[in-house]
């Protein structure tokens, strides 16, 4: 390469110029600071100037006003001690010399200086005179001179220093910029040694430097460019390599596509996006049945289908993408053609893929099956249908069979004549649950079995189960125990019918299977996942067992444990068939554990959804709370039942399983001074007379003793009820809620929740609001209309008959009912199409219609709601259904009071209460929920049962028996308190507090005499106001 | 002869001249008493000064002294072309220095002795071995507090000169001094706030006020003078400066007003004298 000379190269001349630059650059910044500078000093001496006068016009005024030569020659010599000021002098108004200082006198004074410039001054020194004048008075002149000799000398020490300070950083430049100069061009020397050897074709050069500056910026594009070419080339050749060997895989893959559809059994065609063939495969000419040797490539896709005189669906097209069509061939054959659009990568289309498949065949083994099933369907619903009218046909002679035999019962028959009538009451409602099995299982086979989804108490649940199974309990001398672990929900989501029907199958099979023993209802959680819970139950019993290769079989339909089984103790088979069924439907599972001759648990489980916590909280006031409670039952498991519920409740329980134990508890608490508060004692053990012996013995020596509640079947809890000494009996098997209710009513607690059907018979009241209510009954059996009226007319009502629809129409537009009962199937005009015409009537929209049917079924049941019935009760009718049902849709009569000729509505009835002297009325109503007529009955009995209580204290009191006249006050104390009569409650409560307390007799008789007054004063005003069928006779 | 006459007359004309230009552009120097400060004499004679430069047609320069005694020195000394001082200064320079009293102001002239008002001083008694304040050795106040004092038989107090009223009424203020003498026209110059602080424990007679004296080189002028200063005080201007002085006008001098001030004229010459040896 030819080399440059020294003054050529670009790093000389930008050298030069660089350098030129900035010598201009510096003159020019020394010149303009050096004029700044000399700007900025000539201002300053000035500013100075301009300082200094005034102040030394200010200290010369007054000696000058005065004349007072000393004083001014002392203020010019003070004054010039300080830098900067040569010599001072002061002149009179005549310009004679007052005062000098540091001029000479003989020496005439300077001219004043106009202007100041430093620049040209000849003498370091600014002279200034300045006339001293006061209130327009000139006092003289002021002359002074300012010395400027340091500020020259800094003005020259200054221009000094920015001299020497612009060369250095010439000379510092100068060598900066050579270096920059030779850095710079040395990369770029390199760079173009290495372009050079790429233009002469080596396309990969070493690597010139890098960096992050312009130049080494530019070598690291030079290097990506050389790398760039040389993968550009190497990728060119690569992609003449990959394009050959890509034209020799799509020949092999056209091969094998070829292949693969030639040996396709279905019939193919490519057409283009003209429906012009393009291919066609074998086995499409096999499929359509024509010339293999007539192809059709190139030809249009509705001359195919002309082949077979057969259309396609769309002429204009193959079809939609994906779209699978069926094409009848003239020949009867049914082709398949399935459509499928071919596209490019860019999903431009390409044309369409034509499949066709034979289906002749399949299609007509459809056709024959659909048949099959549609015959199957009408054989099943005759079936259901025959199901129905069976149920039906059988159910309507039960009614009459349970029905007279209910009727019958009632009518005081002897004993023999009462011992059959049971057995014919128990053969008619044991084919009737036969009946009902079997329609179970039908809905559940036919998958017609709905499970409900609806709030429910487990604890009602278990109650209902009880009152069903506990009698048979009993009868059997069982001992019968429900126990629901403390973590179970109470308020669950799910069907509590069906839940409790498989309950009461399973404690129904462990009764009838256990002859001595006990049988438990055993709840308990398992598993809890957010709202949703799995519960347990299992019914425990002591019974005969089962082998294990019986429990196998146990769960399927018409199975038993065996045939002996079906002997002795009866039942179908499908009671546990059905409940597995139900389980499983309810999200659960079935099983047993069974050991023979020791007893079984069978066992559940189901999938529930908590419910919003509703109705009470068991929870006692505090003062309650750690009071000691002593639990005598002979049974563990009832024992620890009973203990576990009251712990919950916040009590300290002790529990013995003797008398002997029980008594050593109570003589070792009185040994310690103390006592327990309530004893529950299991009224069937050994010894249980011994224990109430000594807690009467104690009571007669004390005044007083533990409460003592006995723990009885529902046949002897009559009998226990009437000793004095016993404070309150409670039914096996004990659940939580009546536990509790007893717990507080021994305390004296009141509790407004307190189950208002605890205190006076529901029976009573709904008689009282049914009674007169004017029911027609739609029916057209005879034996059903006498069954139906009797049971009615019983209660007072009124009862009307109408032998079919038609009549029934007739007379709800002549008559108001309370109430319609509809039977189904009648003729002339069945139930259903009666409720409908019944509904048209505007009069009668609102009219309560019950079905009274023998048909069971579900159906049956959907059908009489939607023609608008209210209700439905299932033949043959149960008594205690009926009355369930009826108070829900016979309005309470609000005339029951009315004969009374006292009031036409509730208003004058609470008038009348609230008028009553000593009786809170609203808070008694409270207390009955509101209950009127409830709380008239409790008011007309207490008049009734509690009048001669004065007497009767008196009495106790004459015979000493203070626990007896303590008894007595307390009972009044509870009543009024739940009556409303506040100031008897506090009295009783006095007296009874008195007795308990034993003190002297006259306080106790002071009380009585107050505590009379008040129970005759109340009672004769009951008695006065009270109406007259509330009123006791 | 008869140009050496011309030539005497035009000699005698030509010093004529020289003496009238020089006339002409002389200063007319106005002495006046320091009875108070130095600015606030200047600034109070300036109406004045103006008026007479023009009524008089020549340059008018007010000036004062360090003191009374220099004020004295000077105007005897004949450096002043009409002195403004008291009664007994102005017998003294009508009698030992040739001066002509013109006219005085209408306001009495009395001198005071001003205690502070917070002090515990309630009777002359109270006064012994204090300290007492004169403006100087040779003013009129000073004088009469003199005489007081011994009238008083305060001969036992000390006496301290101060330069002027203001210093007088701040001396006492601080409690620096027990009693202060100045003039009645002085004290009620001062500052209302100060004013208020002072109490006036003793009141001179009515004596004759400042003095106006012409000096005896200006007598070919005197009338000019007297007229043009009884112009000022029926001017506007001079009414302004007598009412903010509370001078009440010029008055003619009483006959003998001026010799029963030779007591205290006596007294400062014998001061005078003993400055002097």
């Amino acid at each position: 390469m030819k080399r440059i000379k020294p003054l050529q190269t670009l790093r000389s001349r930008l050298l030069l110029a660089a350098i030129m630059v900035e010598f201009i650059m510096l003159t020019l910044l020394v010149s303009n600071s050096m004029r700044l500078l000399y700007g900025h000093m000539t201002e300053q001496v000035q500013r100075h100037s301009e300082q200094i006068s005034p102040v030394l016009i200010a200290a010369l005024v007054a000696p000058l006003a005065q004349y007072d030569q000393v004083t001014v020659q002392a203020v010019l010599d003070e004054s010039r001690t300080s830098k900067g000021i040569d010599y001072l002098a002061v002149l009179d108004v005549e310009n004679r010399p007052i005062a000098m200082s540091g001029w000479n006198p003989l020496t005439p004074l300077p001219p004043p200086d106009k202007n100041l410039s430093i620049f040209s001054t000849e003498t370091p020194r600014y002279d200034v005179a300045v006339p001293v004048i006061l209130a327009g008075q000139r006092l003289g002149t002021l002359r002074y001179g300012l010395n400027l000799s340091q500020i020259l000398a800094a003005q020259k020490q200054l221009l000094t220093q920015g001299v020497a300070i612009a060369l250095v950083e010439l000379l510092l430049s100068t060598g900066l910029l050579a270096g920059l100069g030779f850095w710079l061009t040395r990369h770029l020397d390199k760079l173009t040694r290495a372009s050079g050897e790429v233009a002469a074709g080596n396309l990969t050069p070493g690597a010139v430097p890098e960096g992050e500056d312009e130049i080494g910026r530019l070598g690291a594009a030079f290097n990506a460019m050389s790398r760039v070419i040389a993968e550009r080339v190497n990728d060119l050749t690569a992609a003449r390599d990959s394009q050959a060997a890509l034209a020799a895989g799509l020949e092999h893959e056209h091969s094998r596509m070829i292949a693969l559809l030639g040996a396709m059994d279905a019939g193919i065609l490519f057409v283009d996006p003209l429906y012009r063939v393009i291919y066609e495969n074998p086995s499409f000419h096999r499929v359509w049945r024509t010339d293999p040797s007539q192809g059709y490539i190139g030809q249009s896709l509705v001359d195919v289908f002309q082949v077979q005189n057969s259309l396609p669906p769309d002429t204009a097209s193959a079809g939609e993408n994906g779209q699978k069509q069926e094409l009848t061939l003239a020949d009867g054959r049914i082709l398949t053609q399935r459509c499928h659009l071919v596209e490019d990568s860019e999903k431009k289309p390409l044309g369409w893929l034509l499949i066709y498949e034979d289906v002749t065949h399949a299609r007509l083994a459809a056709r024959e099956l659909l048949s099959a099933k549609e015959a199957a369907e009408v054989g099943n619903k005759s079936k259901a249908t025959f199901l129905a009218n069976m149920s039906h046909e059988i159910r309507t002679p039960l009614n009459a069979i349970i029905g007279f035999t209910h009727l019958l019962k009632r009518e005081d028959p002897r004993a023999r004549q009462t011992a059959r009538l049971d057995k014919i009451e128990n053969s008619a409602r044991h084919l009737l649950s036969i009946i009902n099995d079997i329609l179970d299982i039908s809905k559940i086979d036919a998958g017609g079995m709905t499970i409900e989804r609806i709030r429910f108490n487990i604890e009602a649940v278990i109650d209902n189960v009880i009152s069903l199974i506990a009698a048979k309990a009993e009868s059997k001398k069982l001992e019968f125990i429900v126990d629901i672990a403390t973590d179970v929900p109470a308020s669950l989501i799910g069907d509590p019918l069906r839940l409790g029907q498989v309950l009461i199958n399973y404690a129904n099979n462990a009764v009838k299977f256990t002859e001595a023993g006990e049988v438990a209802i055993r709840i308990t959680l398992v598993q809890q996942a957010g709202r949703e819970v799995v519960l347990l139950f299992s019914v425990h019993d002591t019974g005969i067992g089962l082998t294990e290769e019986q429990s196998t079989h146990l769960f399927n339909s018409f199975e038993q444990a065996d045939s002996s089984v079906t002997r002795e103790f009866g039942g179908t088979g499908l009671g546990l068939a059905i409940s597995k069924r139900l389980v499983e439907l309810m999200g659960g599972q079935v099983g047993l554990e069974s050991t023979q001759g020791k007893g079984s648990i069978f066992w559940f489980t189901v999938r529930l959804v908590l419910g919003e916590a509703s109705g009470r909280s068991l929870m006692l006031p505090p003062e309650l709370l750690g009071q000691r409670i002593l639990v005598v039952d002979d049974n563990e498991h009832a024992r620890t039942v009973l203990s576990n519920l009251l712990q919950k409740f916040g009590f300290l329980v002790t529990t013995v399983a003797t008398a002997v134990a029980a008594l050593n508890e109570i003589d070792q608490a009185a040994a310690a001074g103390t006592s327990y508060e309530v004893i529950f004692l299991d009224a069937r053990m050994p010894g249980e007379g011994e224990i109430t012996s000594v807690l009467k013995t104690q009571r007669m020596r004390q005044g007083h003793s533990s409460r003592l509640v006995m723990l009885t079947d529902s046949e002897s809890n009559e009998s226990f009820m009437a000793d004095p000494i016993i404070a309150d009996t409670l039914i096996k098997p004990v659940t939580a809620t009546p536990l509790f209710d007893t717990v507080l009513r021994l305390f004296d607690v009141v509790s407004t929740e307190l189950c208002p059907a605890s205190i006076a018979p529901v029976a009573d009241v709904v008689s009282m609001a049914l009674r007169d209510a004017r029911v027609l009954l739609v029916e057209d059996n005879i034996s059903n209309q006498e069954v139906a009226t009797d049971l009615l007319r019983e209660r007072g009502l009124l009862v009307d008959i109408a032998e079919n629809g038609v009549i029934a129409l007739e007379k709800v537009k002549q008559m108001r009912y309370d109430l319609v009962l509809m039977d189904m199937q009648m003729p002339v005009m069945d139930g259903v199409t009666a409720t409908r015409e019944i509904r048209k009537l505007p009069e009668c929209a609102e009219l309560p219609i019950i079905a009274l049917t023998a048909n069971a079924m579900q159906q049956d049941r959907d059908l009489c709601l939607s023609a608008g019935m209210n209700d439905f009760i299932a033949k043959p009718i149960e008594p205690d259904e009926l009355w369930a049902i009826l108070p829900r849709w016979i309005k309470v009569r609000e005339d029951v009071f009315r004969e009374s000729e006292t009031s036409d509505d509730e208003g004058p009835i609470k008038a009348i209460l609230s008028s009553i002297n000593g009786l809170d009325s609203a808070t008694g109503l409270r207390r009955v929920s509101g209950k009127v007529p409830l709380y008239l009955s409790m008011l007309s009995k207490f008049c009734v049962l509690h009048k001669k209580v004065p007497v009767e204290i008196v009495h106790a009191l004459e015979l000493d028996d203070l626990a007896l006249a303590e008894r007595h006050a307390h009972t009044i104390k509870g009543l009024a308190g739940m009556l409303g009569a506040e100031s008897l409650r506090l009295l009783a409560s006095q007296l009874e507090q008195l007795l308990k307390q034993k003190q002297p007799r006259d306080q106790v008789e002071d009380c009585l005499a107050k505590f009379s007054t008040a129970m005759a004063e109340l009672i004769a005003e009951l008695e006065l106001k009270l109406p007259a069928e509330a009123t006791p006779s | 002869m008869k140009i050496a006459r011309c030539f005497f007359f035009l000699f005698l004309m030509q010093g004529l001249l020289i003496v009238s230009s020089a006339r002409a552009t002389e200063i007319f120097r106005i002495g006046v008493a320091p009875h108070t400060s130095a600015r606030v004499i200047i600034e109070m004679y300036q109406p004045l000064r103006f008026y007479l430069a023009q009524a008089l047609g020549m340059p008018v320069e007010i000036v004062t002294a360090p003191n009374f005694t220099d004020t004295v020195e000077r105007a005897i000394a004949q450096k002043y072309d009409l002195v403004i001082t008291t009664g007994h200064q102005a017998r003294l320079l009508q009698t030992d220095a040739g001066y002509t009293p013109l006219l005085t102001y209408c306001a009495d002239f009395y001198a005071v002795a001003l205690v502070a008002g917070n002090s515990s001083i309630k009777t002359t008694a109270d006064l012994h071995g204090g300290k007492a304040l004169g403006l100087s050795e040779t003013s009129l106040v000073t004088l009469w507090g003199l005489h007081w004092l011994r009238k008083n038989k305060l001969d036992d107090m000390n006496i301290q000169y101060v330069s002027a009223s203001d210093s007088v009424a701040s001396l006492l203020l601080t409690g620096e001094a027990n009693v202060g003498f100045t003039s009645l026209a002085n004290y009620q110059q001062l500052a209302p706030t100060i004013q208020s602080q002072l109490h006036i424990f003793a009141q001179s007679d009515a004596m004759a006020g400042r003095v106006y004296l012409l000096n005896k080189h200006w007598k070919s002028i005197r009338g000019k003078v007297n007229r043009a200063l009884w112009d000022f005080s029926r001017s506007p201007v001079g009414k302004d400066y007598f009412e903010k002085y509370q001078l009440g006008g010029y008055r003619e001098l009483r006959h003998g007003e001026l010799e029963s001030m030779n007591p205290y004229a006596a007294e400062v010459r014998m001061q005078l004298k003993a400055q002097k040896k």
